[in-house]
Parts: structure tokens; C-alpha cells; sequence
């Protein structure tokens, strides 16, 4: 049986979370330029091929063309380098680039597919761009990019019935969730709403986060006059899509710094922090891979863990996380919260203070502190715990109750009611407290004047 | 009948070869928008024209809007200029509508209801309202009127959305940009290997803005109570229209990389954006585009407000298709839009019948945004021509550029642009504003082979134009429908008077008016190539000959 821990010291976890996530994109590694002799062009290539991955067309760039100069009619080379230029907006030499790699090797499905692209995608020539797609298909069938980018010159210059036969064939070949929605999309535009429909579905079941297939569903659900389900699904995808408005920089530090574990660390926060726990798992995953003593990933493993009740898993994660970084305030706080929940109060005693002391200046961390404090009955400590915490935050309810109580502790009645009385007015259905304030109203008027 | 019909078509479709010609037409003005590199967003969009019947002589006058310099030199002003019968006097000098600093667009309206038409501004800065005191003299009114947003605003478009008479104020705002301030600071951003301005992207997005008119010479910021502030979004422009045909007034929002909203007046001073869930918001495979400009029009001549967005290059200009059904398709492929929209960057544009042929064709404003993209081999240019398209019916166009006149091989950055019977023939005209550099004043010289109907709409106080009216026109065996739109193009409006292509038909065998108020006024039998003004409370004169008729 899963144990959860409560919603509000969840709450509190999640504010630090966020506060505690900040990313200031580091600058690069400066590197001195040494003359290097160029690369063969079969490793010209595949170091091409990697730095197009992480969107270094610049230096993708410069070493095709070093590798060139050596082997001025390799086909391939040709092909990338005019990819990379794609990248540079170099339409002009690109479109020779790729020309110039099918004259050489007229067998090669690839440069056809990207010159049918870059005519349609750049110059808008849609006839040129499926002859030449249609070609590259001919060479090789299964070139997903080749049949993927002919349905979308088919979709939109409007040829619908084409473009769905396109994306149809390439589910037979290469099922993948951007097929499914571009079927789903251009069924949507012909029309046909219950097909639109299924296969909007199925991209979303292959992607659920992806606003285009939502947009695309509620669009069909909304002509089906099925409105509520429309609704729903739409807000979902205005949701989501915002989302991914803020997730696109983050996405894009991972991409272009693949070996920095924070940036795939600041990717699992975010995806953590929307929910998408499994897109979490594997951006922390990542960055161990990158760097397997990097603590912050443990810690966020460990947050994930927790957040899904696995609290003995997150207990050894966060153990891992503080055996490689001991500052590591969030894994304190945490593994602090995880005794708390058990009971065992002087550990999480020990490990709040520890929390409190490498982050001061974050509020939740006190207010847990000072919890901890009046858990034991030190009420001199949690007052000044709970003090703490307000002073950083005044706004933070539960602090002011923790500090009522330690006033409560101490027999200090007014003063205790006085708090109470204040987290009250925020709360007012907060039968627990009310209890506590009548409790105490009485004991007050009990007492001899 | 369907013979008929068929044999009128062609015959309105034959050999009319239309002709634009730059023309000077005394129109000594050049815009200024910061330095040639454009370092910074701000400096890429400050080039707006309106027209504007600021003397009330019957002919458009125009207003230019300009930028202004980063640092050191004195800032230019926008400019005035009279119309005299096709030739164009600046009237500048002494008039207060010489505006400093980054103006952006200018809409008219009377929304004083003395009679005469004012001038909404807006700018990068506080707008300004120019309270048209007659005799060619303005006074900045602003901040008296409590319209003086200090928000970086691009579109404004005035609209009787409420339906009390007078004319409310949308205006579509952009980003929260601060010189070298947060968060590019004095940066340059990289665009795929192309240096270029930093934003939208990354910037917040600024809230649209309703002012209601109060009818008192001052407004009320309506836009939370009215539902139509939220998200913010990076507007460009907003337009007026009866997207919905329920016969009030419903407003377009082109957004630039955000979803464009359609927001439905629900008849009840509220309106519900209804642009995701009609179709109207993306392009037909799903993606939010670089919304500039709304063109609206009954493109396909069935009775229902169509709608055009120009886009980013390497992108399509979309056309979105009313349907019977409430919702709307992106049909620009089918319409033979798409592809010959990709190399380039579009602004301005608006659904007008150039040739007379009965059928709204279409008008592109382009421009490329970067200047440095003429030195990476992109193939693109940053001055680009400018796009002609003729509607040959079923919502099918051609583009025509090529054709259609020396006009149409000028390449330059242009922004704004309207149209209008600059010259008093009978045919439509167009003025581009482009940015750092004169205007481009493109005649209309076509062959007169087709005729025409012209209708001056003159509202009820407070509606001077009759924006939102609604016009139904049978000729020739064929039925067109238009709407006296507010706020369609891009930073600018059009010559407010409805010029009608009738193709071969020498008569109108009907024709009917429907104000926002709902009064419909019926005529028959109207000599074509005529402008008739039509009044509110009179009925219709033939212009020139002051001929009356009362409305039937």
C-alpha cells in the first residue's frame, strides 16, 4: 500500500520546487582554435551529423566544407552541407548543394526529399517539390521525411484526398504520432469528422501533449456538435500549449548543451512541475547519464518518487542525491518530510535544520522547521522558527498557526489566539483550527482575573 | 437561367487587362523608422496610411504615419495630405497632426459626433486621439477623451459593437518593449544564421484593449467586463466585421505567433473568442502562424464574411473559408494562395474588385522583416513586390502580379496600405506605406471595359460612415454581398465609400442597405458607373447631379 503524504506538505514542496529551480543559461566553454587537419568523409559526416543534432550548423558547416576540399564529388557531403546551410537560411547554396549531390550519386533517396522541401518550404514551387519527393520516394520508400513532407505539400496547397492517401501509406510503413495528426488534420479539412476524429485520437494516445493534435480533435469534437467534450479538450490544449511555450527554451538549452546535466535537469523540474512525471524521469535520467554524481538529479528523482507515494524509493534517492552534494537543501527538506510522515521526528528534526541552514532565505524550509520544533514541544525554538518564516513571508498561513501553537505551548493564550485568530480569517472553514480557538477561549476565560 | 449566368461570367471575366502605375501625385513624404540594421524590434513596423475625408469634400484624403531615430536627430513627424482631385498637397505645416515619435497605424472615426471625422493614432508610447477642429486644424485629445494608452499598440479599428450609435474603440496591442530594456537588452538575436531584431518571442505579450464610447467625448475601458483581454496575445491588427452573420458586430485579431482570436459579440456587450474551436485561429494543419494583416470579404460570393491573414515568409498567407456551418476552413491551398505565398513576408491586404469584375480579388502588402537576410543566400530579399491575386470565381485565385503593371514590379518594405478612388474614376487605387522610403501611390489604369457601382454611405450622427452596413447588390443576374468593414489591411482603413465591379451590367436591378440599426432601405433600377451617396435619413443622391430618390 502506498503511503501518501499530505496535500498541504505536498503544496509546500511544490513552492520550493519552483523557487528553487531557477536556470541562468551558463556561457559556453570558451575553446582556443587549433588548426586541425580535416576529416575523412565518412567521420566529417557523422561529426556533422552530431552537431546538427545539437544545432551547431556553424561548425557542421566548417568541417563539411574542410572535408570537401578534399573530396569535392562525395556525394553525402554534398547532401549534409547543404543541410546545414538549411540551418544558416544559405538557401541558394543549399539548393546547389543538394542538386549537385544527386547528380553524383543519383541513388540516394535523401537529397531529392530535402531540395523538394527546401522549394516548397522556401519558394513555395509545389510542383517541382512533389516531383521531387515523389522521386526520392522511388529510390527509397520507407524515407519517412520524404512521404511525411509530400502529404504536407499535398495538405496544404489543398490536395486533401492526396495528402491523406500519403499520410495513410506512410502509417502502413512508419506509424508515428505527427502521421496520425496530419491524417487527422486533413481528414478534419475534407470534412470527414468521425475519421478526423479517430485519428486524432490515436496522435494522442501516440503524443498526448501535443496542442496541434488537441486543436486539432477539439476542432472535430466542436463540428460534431459535440460541444462539451469540445470545450474540455481545447482548454486542455490552450493549457498545454502554453506549456510548451514555456518549455521550448528549456527543450532547447538540452538540445544545444547535451552534455550539461542541469539542462536536462531544468527540463525534468519544468516536466515535473506539469505533471508529465514520465517526461521527468527520463530528462533527470539523462542527466545522469551525463553525470552520474550529479546530486540534483537524485534529488529530482527522489521529488518524483515521493510525489507518487514511493516514499522508501525516494528516501534512498534522496540519500543518494545528499551523498553527492550534502547542500542540497530541497533533498534535506524532503528527506526531512519523510521521517516527519513516519514518525521518526528527532531525524527529521536534524534534517530540517540542515534544510533551513544552506537555504536561509526560503520560508517553507523554516515553516517545516519550526513544525518540527512543535512536534517535539520545543516551543522556544518553533516560535522562532515560525518567526523566521514570517519574516521571510508573511503570507505563509501556516507558519503564523505553527507559531500560535508554540505561544500555546507556553501558556501565552493571547497571544496564540491572536495568530490563530489572524490564519482564520484566511480560512474559514478550518473546523481544526476553530477548535484550537475555542479551546483556548475557554481556558482564557477559566482563568481567574 | 444557369446559361445565363454562365454567358454573364464570362463575358464579365473578358480580356480586362488592369494596370498599376506608380504615381508622385505631389505626395513628398518619406518614412523613418530607426537605423537601416534594425537593431531592435520597434524600428521594423513603423509605416501606416489611412485615409481619411478629414475636410469632408467628398475625396480621401491620406495620413501617413512614421517612426522615428534611435538617438540624436530631431524626430520626423506623420503627414497630412489634402486630396484636390487626384493630386495630393501636404497640409502638414500649422494642421497639429503632425505627430512625433513611433506612430504605427491611424483609424478615423466621429467620435465627438460634431460631424466631422477625428484620428486615432496608435504608437509606440501614449496613443493620441486628433479631435478634427475644422479647417484643417487637429487638437491631441488623448488623454481628455481617456483613450491615452501608453501600451505599444499596432491596429485600432473604431466599431458600434454595443449598437447605441456610436463608435467604440478595439486596439490590438503588441508586447511590453522597453529600449535596451529587458530582456534582450541592446542584444541581437540570431534567426537561423541571420543576425535580426530579438522578439516577439521572449517578450510579454501586452492585453488588447475595448474602449466603449461613452457618447459624452470620452471613453471607458470596457475590455475585462467585455471578455476580450485575456490571454494576452501579440496583436497586430483587428477588424470589424459580422464574422457570424447574426448582425452585430464581431471582431478579428490577427496575432503574430499566437492563435488569432475571433471574438464573437454575443449581442450582450460580452464577447466569447471563439477562434480555436470555429478554425479561424491557426492554419489548417494546426499551427499558430506570424499573424500581420486581416483582410475580410466575401471572397467566394456566398454571402458570408470570409477571412484572409498574411504571414511570415516561408509560411502561407491563410484563407479562411466562412461555411454554412459556423465554422471556418483554412482552404489557401484550394484557393491557389498558399504556395505563391511562401518567399514572401506580408502585411497590408484587403479583399477589393480591381477590375470591376464582380468578384472581391485580393491585395498582399510585403516585406521582409531582417535586412541582413539579403546577405546570408537565402534567396529571400528584405525589399520584396507586392502581391496581386484576381478571383476567377469558386474560390480560386490567381496571382496576377506579373500583369498587373509596372506597379507591381516595384520592390520595397512595405507595411500599411489601402485602397481607395484616389482620382475619382470610378476605380480603386492603392497607396503602400514602406518603410524608409516614399509611398508608393498605384494608380489603377485597367481597361474600362467594366462597369460599376459606387455607394457613399452617410450614417446617422455618431456613425458617419455607417460602419458595419450591409449591402446587397443584384446586377447582371449575379448577387453581391459587402459590408462596410472597419480596421481590415493593417494599420490603416480604407476609402470608407463601397466601389462595385458590375462586370457588363449597365444597371443595378437592386439594391439594398441594411444600417446597424436596423433600418433597410430598398432602390431599383440605378444607372451604373455612378457614386451615389446614400443617407440615413434622406435616401440616395446621384453625386454630381444632386438628383434625388427616397428610399422605397
Amino acid at each position: 500500500m502506498r503511503r501518501r503524504l499530505p496535500l498541504g506538505t505536498l503544496l509546500l514542496l511544490k513552492a520550493f520546487l519552483v523557487e528553487g529551480c531557477g536556470y541562468q543559461e551558463q556561457p559556453a566553454p570558451q575553446t582556443t582554435e587549433v588548426e586541425t587537419p580535416p576529416l575523412a568523409a565518412a567521420a566529417a559526416i557523422d561529426k556533422a551529423h552530431n552537431l546538427l543534432d545539437v544545432r551547431q550548423p556553424e561548425e557542421a558547416e566548417r568541417i563539411l566544407r574542410e572535408a570537401l576540399e578534399v573530396a569535392p564529388n562525395h556525394a553525402q557531403l554534398n547532401n549534409l552541407l547543404g543541410a546545414a546551410l538549411v540551418e544558416l537560411s544559405n538557401f541558394a547554396e543549399a539548393e546547389d548543394r543538394f542538386r549537385r549531390a544527386a547528380e553524383l550519386d543519383p541513388t540516394l533517396a535523401d537529397p531529392p526529399a530535402r531540395l523538394g522541401w527546401l522549394l516548397y518550404e522556401k519558394q513555395g514551387k509545389a510542383v517541382e517539390a512533389k516531383e521531387l519527393l515523389r522521386q526520392s520516394l522511388k529510390l527509397d520508400p520507407d524515407h519517412e521525411r520524404a512521404r511525411y513532407t509530400l502529404g504536407l505539400v499535398h495538405q496544404r496547397e489543398g490536395e486533401l484526398d492526396s495528402a491523406a492517401t500519403v499520410y495513410a501509406s506512410l502509417l502502413e510503413r512508419i506509424p508515428s504520432a505527427e502521421a496520425h495528426r496530419q491524417l487527422g488534420l486533413t481528414y478534419l479539412q475534407q470534412g470527414n469528422l468521425k475519421r478526423a476524429q479517430r485519428s486524432l485520437q490515436e496522435a494522442a494516445r501516440w503524443s498526448p501533449y501535443d496542442p496541434q493534435t488537441l486543436v486539432g480533435l477539439g476542432q472535430a469534437m466542436a463540428r460534431q456538435g459535440k460541444a462539451d467534450s469540445a470545450r474540455l479538450i481545447l482548454k486542455g490544449a490552450e493549457r498545454i500549449r502554453q506549456e510548451e511555450e514555456e518549455l521550448r527554451p528549456l527543450r532547447d538549452a538540452a538540445t544545444r548543451h547535451p552534455n550539461r546535466p542541469q539542462s536536462h535537469f531544468n527540463l525534468g523540474v519544468a516536466y515535473a512541475r506539469m505533471g508529465r512525471l514520465k517526461l521527468a524521469q527520463q530528462a533527470y535520467g539523462r542527466a545522469l547519464e551525463t553525470d552520474p554524481s550529479y546530486g540534483r538529479a537524485y534529488k529530482g528523482l527522489g521529488t518524483l518518487a515521493m510525489s507518487v507515494g514511493e516514499l522508501e524509493q525516494a528516501e534512498i534517492l534522496f540519500a543518494e542525491a545528499l551523498a553527492r552534494d550534502s547542500t542540497l537543501a530541497t533533498a534535506h527538506n524532503n528527506l526531512g518530510l519523510i521521517y516527519h510522515a513516519r514518525g521518526r521526528h528527532a531525524e527529521a528534526l536534524a534534517q530540517f535544520e540542515a534544510a533551513a541552514r544552506d537555504a536561509p532565505t526560503q520560508a517553507p524550509l523554516w515553516a517545516n522547521l519550526a513544525r518540527a520544533y512543535r512536534d517535539l514541544g520545543q516551543a522556544e525554538q518553533a516560535r522562532r522558527a515560525a518567526a523566521k518564516t514570517l519574516a521571510i513571508d508573511s503570507t505563509l498561513h501556516g507558519a503564523r498557526e505553527i507559531l500560535g501553537d508554540a505561544y500555546f505551548l507556553d501558556g501565552a493564550l493571547e497571544k496564540a489566539l491572536e495568530n490563530w485568530r489572524r490564519v482564520a480569517e484566511t480560512t474559514p472553514s478550518d473546523t481544526a483550527l476553530y477548535a484550537k480557538i475555542e479551546r483556548a477561549e475557554r481556558a482564557l476565560e477559566s482563568r481567574p482575573r | 437561367m444557369a446559361v445565363v449566368l454562365l454567358l454573364a461570367s464570362t463575358l464579365s471575366k473578358a480580356t480586362a487587362e488592369t494596370r498599376f502605375v506608380e504615381v508622385q501625385s505631389g505626395i513628398d513624404f518619406a518614412n523613418v523608422s530607426g537605423t537601416p540594421e534594425k537593431k531592435y524590434i520597434i524600428e521594423t513596423q513603423a509605416a501606416g496610411v489611412t485615409t481619411w475625408d478629414y475636410d469632408l469634400d467628398g475625396d480621401p484624403d491620406l495620413y501617413f504615419t512614421i517612426g522615428s531615430h534611435l538617438e540624436g536627430e530631431e524626430a520626423p513627424t506623420n503627414a497630412l495630405f489634402r486630396n484636390d482631385g487626384g493630386q495630393f498637397a501636404n497640409a502638414t505645416a500649422g494642421s497639429g497632426a503632425g505627430l512625433q515619435g513611433w506612430s504605427m497605424g491611424a483609424t478615423p472615426a466621429d467620435y465627438d459626433l460634431d460631424g466631422d471625422l477625428d484620428l486615432y493614432v496608435t504608437r509606440w508610447g501614449r496613443n493620441a486621439l486628433l479631435r478634427n477642429e475644422g479647417g484643417g486644424r487637429f487638437t491631441e485629445v488623448a488623454a481628455l477623451a481617456k483613450v491615452d494608452d501608453n501600451r505599444w499598440a499596432i491596429g485600432a479599428a473604431f466599431a458600434d459593437y454595443d449598437l447605441d450609435g456610436d463608435l467604440d474603440l478595439y486596439v490590438a496591442n503588441y508586447i511590453e518593449f522597453e529600449l535596451n530594456g529587458p530582456p534582450f537588452y541592446d542584444k541581437w538575436c540570431n534567426h537561423r544564421g541571420i543576425k535580426a531584431a530579438c522578439g516577439p518571442a521572449g517578450f510579454n505579450a501586452e492585453r488588447d484593449v475595448l474602449f466603449r464610447n461613452d457618447g459624452n467625448g470620452s471613453f471607458s475601458d470596457v475590455s475585462a467586463a467585455a471578455g476580450i483581454d485575456d490571454p494576452p496575445r501579440y496583436g497586430m491588427q483587428v477588424a470589424w466585421g459580422d464574422l457570424d452573420a447574426d448582425g452585430d458586430l464581431d471582431a478579428y485579431v490577427a496575432n503574430d505567433g499566437h492563435a488569432n482570436s475571433l471574438l464573437r459579440n454575443d449581442g450582450r456587450e460580452k464577447f466569447a473568442d471563439i477562434g480555436i474551436a470555429s478554425g479561424a485561429a491557426f492554419s489548417g494543419d494546426g499551427r499558430s502562424q506570424a499573424g500581420m494583416g486581416v483582410a475580410l470579404g466575401d471572397g467566394d460570393g456566398d454571402g458570408l464574411c470570409d477571412i484572409f491573414v498574411t504571414n511570415f515568409s516561408q509560411d502561407h498567407n491563410t484563407y479562411y473559408e466562412n461555411t454554412s456551418t459556423g465554422f471556418f476552413s483554412d482552404i489557401s491551398g484550394q484557393a491557389g494562395l498558399a504556395g505563391s505565398s511562401r518567399p514572401f513576408m506580408g502585411w497590408a491586404t484587403f479583399f477589393f474588385d480591381y477590375d470591376g469584375d464582380t468578384d472581391l480579388d485580393l491585395f498582399v502588402a510585403n516585406g521582409h522583416l531582417m535586412p541582413a537576410i539579403d546577405s546570408v543566400g537565402s534567396g529571400l530579399r528584405y525589399a520584396q513586390t507586392n502581391q496581386l491575386y484576381r478571383n476567377d470565381g469558386g474560390s480560386r485565385f490567381t496571382e496576377v502580379s506579373e500583369r498587373a503593371g509596372p506597379g507591381f514590379g516595384l520592390a520595397r518594405v512595405s507595411r500599411g496600405a489601402v485602397h481607395g478612388d484616389l482620382d475619382g474614376d470610378g476605380d480603386l487605387d492603392i497607396v503602400v506605406a514602406n518603410l524608409d522610403a516614399p509611398p508608393s501611390l498605384l494608380r489603377n489604369d485597367g481597361d474600362r471595359i467594366h462597369h460599376w457601382l459606387g455607394l457613399d454611405l452617410h450614417g446617422p450622427p455618431g456613425n458617419r460612415h455607417g460602419i458595419g452596413a450591409y449591402v446587397l447588390v443584384r446586377a447582371g443576374g449575379r448577387e453581391q454581398h459587402r459590408q462596410l468593414f472597419s480596421g481590415d489591411g493593417f494599420m490603416g482603413q480604407n476609402d470608407p465609400r463601397l466601389f462595385i465591379g458590375l462586370g457588363t451590367a449597365r444597371l443595378v436591378d437592386y439594391l439594398e442597405v441594411s444600417w446597424p440599426s436596423g433600418l433597410v432601405q430598398h432602390y431599383q433600377n440605378l444607372t451604373a458607373d455612378r457614386l451615389y451617396l446614400i443617407h440615413y435619413q434622406d435616401g440616395l443622391t446621384v453625386r454630381g447631379d444632386g438628383e434625388r430618390m427616397g428610399p422605397e
